[in-house]
């Protein structure tokens, strides 16, 4: 059995850096507290050569140097441990959560899939860096020894089977508690304890007789002599962490501006990206939730602005989302300026990437959606889609779709190209296929009609209960006799309901300057306009 | 006289020496050893045959074969000269061929009806409808390129967390104010459009409806646009095709159709000339449910239908005049005395009088069904078919080895008119 230990040093301030990476090149520290008794409960190593350390009050530290100091976010905090969890995750499926900071890997049998025990260290600490975090990785046969060595050793350790008490013996006797054992709440009283024997170091209480440290400290001494040995009785706890994608941050200044918004929510999906291809998962839908300046206490629906990005088909791609949230964001700016910005990301499995050399090319659904969102940018939302009839009879009854290519297009049947590769210029196969049947050609090839969008409201005059002559007043080019008009086709529907429709249609022919026009005039009975819907084309 | 002279020895050596000079410079430029990388007009390799897209129809497939991929194809003609007809007959065609087509649609005169009829799948047709002023608001650029309000352009707000109400109002004004604007916002919203899906990629079809903008807008589209476009498609599976009223692209396409309608037969001559008997069977038809419907029979029971039957009847049942009505925009009725066709029979009372033979329970009604399921009336009958040539007026084609096609190549093919809804 071989066990690994993730322990992300200064947790509080690591998740500050994650959030901030522009921050690691400085002195950071991370307080907690209501002012003005805030207290300094984390540094990060250039605040510690300052001389800053923890328990210090924030008028202590005003002169040691330019320090930034952040408060601490229990949801950033939260943030850097779920990807904590994703990154081990992505190595192990046992994973048990020891603590905030602290993770602990069965690392059984994984050599086979990823290489030697080091190798695997190794990877776990780059994977982490990558998520923004710096950890202290240590792989050993026991899981306290595992815990103890990443607790001590910074970076990378591996602890050698057998070798356990001759690596720990080094370290000093507080690291024993550092796993919050049950003795923790003892710890003062047994280190004052040790520190009169002239214990130092693990090696120093490994070496002491057990009977003597029983009879002075009980169970207590002969636990922490076990773990100092490298020994341990320590069982482990599996976990299954939710599959919970979200990131937040709390901003010092409102943002009034989308551009500088747009550098932080990339900065989130970069990370949000990470974690969900740790976990090998993509994206499918992507909400964003912002909380606003100056919003009324009363009407917390204004405080908040809420939007929601539903992908078609699962996506994993930061600037393909970052460019639709910007889109949105432009289309549907929040209207004030904002504190807060939280995104959540709802995952799904990424869809199977299978093709076929006979599948028409279809768009890349990355591409296809940026295009769908600045095309809606240009022409309106929702003047962008796939058309589809509505059941009822009413004229012009269609509603716009979401244009989603179907996965039947992607890696579904193969369509047999009917292409003219001889160069003979006449699609043999192709019009035996379709013009064999008269019928189905019949319905191909059907007179089209253009409508009018809104229709041309016309004065029409009657002859024989037929329309003679028509004139518009707003287009100056309709305004001709009528050669031959046909109908009227009569419709009416929806008597139940408020909007009913009752009208007849006439087909009619008029003689313009291009030449002959045929229009659909209509006759609406129920409002008694004429107007003109659409021509034949 | 001097002068005289010194011209004329001058015109005679002048050739000569400029002769002298041609022979060196190509002698020169012979010698070059990078004109051994370029090769003669005469040698130069015939364009690779493009891939040809079915255009639905066997008429066109068989003079033009088809429409190339990855050139620009343009479809023009007059209004109703069967253009659009021709584009979803195309369009249905590549869906059937499970390709994903798009159609910006400039005057936003799509009938998804239509298109229903033509064969359009519509889960694979991407429907661009250009015309409404967008929530973002561009910078309107004139001809040459430039903003044409430097105002607007400098003081964009959109990349504030604000609204830009009062940006919107007033492009929705102006657009209202002046028609023009709105035209070019149209092919704004085209160009824009267009560029964005031929920058995807992906597409089978890619269809331009500029039909339904003057002609004076349309010809503002710059060459350099065309040739973007085509540029674009060049060397993808993606054919380009442009309708219009006009040929537009230029030289830019590879191949130009021009449709003209050269008759349509607009109804049965009994309805032309016999309205009287036909206006029977029209509401004979009527009176049962249309197309299956349920609702439309119900509807021709409705209150509305009746009431709309009364009045017509109150209107029109003055016996020995017959009235020209005349209506105008606001819906109001304007009544003048006819002097001729006084003993005619008002249709409206003909229908008034073939409904009661419907809702009557005995008697007629079953003879007025027997003849439905023969002259069904349909638009099909009002306006049946429409009688279309085409002509190729420019091709870039090679069909033949040898030869191009020749352009007075034309063919004719007819549209069926459908009831759609």
């Amino acid at each position: 059995m071989s066990f690994a230990c993730i322990f992300v040093p200064d947790f509080p301030v690591e998740a500050v850096l994650r959030a901030e990476p522009e921050l690691r090149s400085q002195a950071v520290a991370v307080l907690e507290g209501k002012p003005p008794l805030q207290k300094i409960i984390s540094v990060n190593e250039a605040a510690r050569k300052t001389g800053v350390a923890a328990d210090m009050t924030k008028l202590q530290i005003e002169g040691c140097g330019e320090i930034v100091l952040r408060d601490r976010s229990e949801f950033q905090e939260s943030a850097a441990h779920q990807a904590l969890l994703d990154c081990a995750q992505s190595f192990s499926p046992r994973v048990e959560d020891a603590a905030g900071d602290t993770l602990l890997l069965d690392l059984s049998g994984l050599d086979k899939l990823f290489g030697s025990l080091p190798k695997i260290a190794r990877e776990i600490s780059c994977r982490a860096w990558q998520m923004g975090l710096g950890t202290n990785i240590a792989v050993a046969n026991t899981l306290d020894a595992a815990l103890l060595a990443a607790h001590g050793f910074s970076e990378v350790t591996i602890l050698p089977e057998g070798k356990e008490p001759e690596i720990l013996g080094g370290l000093p006797v507080e690291v024993l508690f550092a796993d919050g054992t049950e003795f923790a709440k003892d710890r003062d009283e047994i280190l004052e304890t040790l520190r009169r024997w002239g214990i130092r170091k693990f090696r120093d209480l490994a070496a002491l007789p057990a009977v003597a440290l029983s009879e002075r400290l009980g169970q207590r001494g002969l636990e922490l002599q076990r773990k100092a040995c490298g020994g341990s009785h320590r069982t482990f706890v599996p976990c299954d962490p939710p599959l919970v994608f979200e990131e937040a941050m709390e901003l010092e200044f409102p943002l009034v501006l989308l551009e500088p918004l747009a550098f932080l929510l990339s900065r989130m999906l970069d990370q949000l990206c990470a974690r969900l291809q740790s976990r090998s998962l993509a994206a499918q839908e992507i909400h964003l939730e912002m909380t606003l300046e100056n919003g009324r206490q009363q009407d917390s629906e204004r405080t908040v602005f809420q939007r929601a990005i539903h992908l078609p088909v699962p996506l994993l791609d930061a600037k393909t989302f970052l460019k639709l949230l910007q889109l949105d964001l432009k289309a549907h700016p929040p209207g004030a300026p904002i504190i807060k910005i939280h995104l959540r990301i709802e995952p799904a499995k990424p869809r199977p990437g299978q093709a076929g050399l006979f599948i028409p090319s279809t768009p890349e659904p990355e591409k296809l959606e940026l295009t769908l969102a600045r095309i809606s940018a240009v022409v309106g939302e929702a003047r962008a889609g796939s058309p589809q009839l509505l059941d009822t009879h009413r004229p012009q009854a269609f509603e716009m779709q979401r244009f989603v290519l179907s996965d039947s297009a992607r890696a579904g049947t193969p369509v047999s190209p009917d292409i003219d590769f001889e160069g003979t210029g006449v699609l043999a196969r192709t019009a035996e296929h379709h013009y064999s049947n008269g019928k189905e050609t019949s319905e191909a090839l059907v007179t089209a009609l253009r409508i009018f969008r809104p229709p041309i409201a016309v004065t029409v005059n009657h002859q024989n209960g037929r329309p003679s002559h028509l004139t518009s007043k707003r287009h100056n080019q309709i305004a001709a006799e009528v050669l031959w008009a046909a109908g009227p086709w009569q419709s009416s529907g929806d008597w139940w309901e408020q909007d009913a429709w009752v009208r007849d249609e006439w087909d009619i022919a008029v003689q313009e300057k291009t030449g002959i026009t045929l229009y659909r005039l209509i006759h609406d009975l129920l409002r008694g306009q004429w107007l003109l819907e659409g021509s034949y084309d | 006289m001097s002068t005289l002279a010194i011209n004329a020895s001058l015109s005679s050596s002048l050739p000569m020496i400029l002769q002298d000079k041609r022979t060196a410079v190509l002698k020169h430029i012979a010698q070059s050893e990078r004109l051994d990388s370029v090769r003669s007009a005469s040698r130069l390799e015939v364009r690779p045959k493009p891939e040809m897209l079915s255009v639905g129809i066997p008429e066109l497939d068989a003079m033009t074969g088809g429409i190339p991929r990855g050139c620009l194809t343009e479809i023009c003609g007059a209004p109703s000269s069967g253009k659009t007809s021709v584009l979803l007959a195309t369009i249905a065609a590549a869906t059937r061929r499970e390709e994903a087509c798009v159609l910006i649609d400039a005057s936003d005169s799509f009938d998804p009806s239509s298109g229903e009829a033509a064969g359009l799948n519509f889960n694979k047709l991407l429907w661009v409808r250009c015309g409404k002023s967008s929530s973002v608001p561009s910078t309107r650029s004139t001809r040459s390129g430039q903003a044409e309000n430097g105002r607007q352009s400098s003081a964009n707000p959109n990349n504030s967390v604000f609204p830009n109400r009062a940006n919107d109002q007033r492009l929705t004004a102006n657009d209202f104010r002046r028609p023009r604007k709105s035209n070019e916002n149209r092919l704004e919203q085209v160009l824009k459009s267009t560029d964005l899906i031929l920058q995807s990629g992906g597409f089978g079809l890619v269809a331009l409806d500029l039909a339904g903008i003057p002609d004076k807008f349309v010809r503002r589209i710059p060459l350099a646009s065309w040739f973007r476009f085509q540029r674009a498609v060049e060397h993808t599976k993606t054919a380009l095709l442009v309708i219009s009223e006009f040929s537009c692209s230029q030289t830019c396409a590879a191949l130009v159709m021009k449709l003209t309608a050269v008759s349509c037969q607009p109804l049965a001559k009994s309805t032309v000339h016999n309205p009287t008997h036909e206006s029977k069977l029209d509401l004979v038809h009527h009176a049962e449910p249309i197309c299956g419907s349920s609702r439309k029979a119900a509807a021709c029971e409705s209150p509305a239908w009746k009431r709309r039957v009364e009045e017509e009847v109150n209107i029109e049942s003055r016996k020995g005049r017959h009235w020209i009505c005349e209506t105008n925009e606001n819906g109001s009725n304007d009544k003048k005395p006819s002097r001729e066709g006084a003993n005619d029979i008002s249709p409206s009372l003909q229908r008034w009088e073939s409904e009661k033979k419907i809702s009557s329970p005995v008697g007629t009604a079953e003879s007025s069904f027997s003849h439905v399921p023969s002259r069904k009336p349909s638009h099909a009958q009002v306006l049946k078919e429409m009688q279309i040539e085409a002509e190729i007026l420019r091709s870039r084609l090679v069909h033949d080895e040898h030869r191009k096609p020749m352009q007075s190549v034309r063919t004719s093919f007819s549209t069926q008119a459908v009831r759609a809804g």
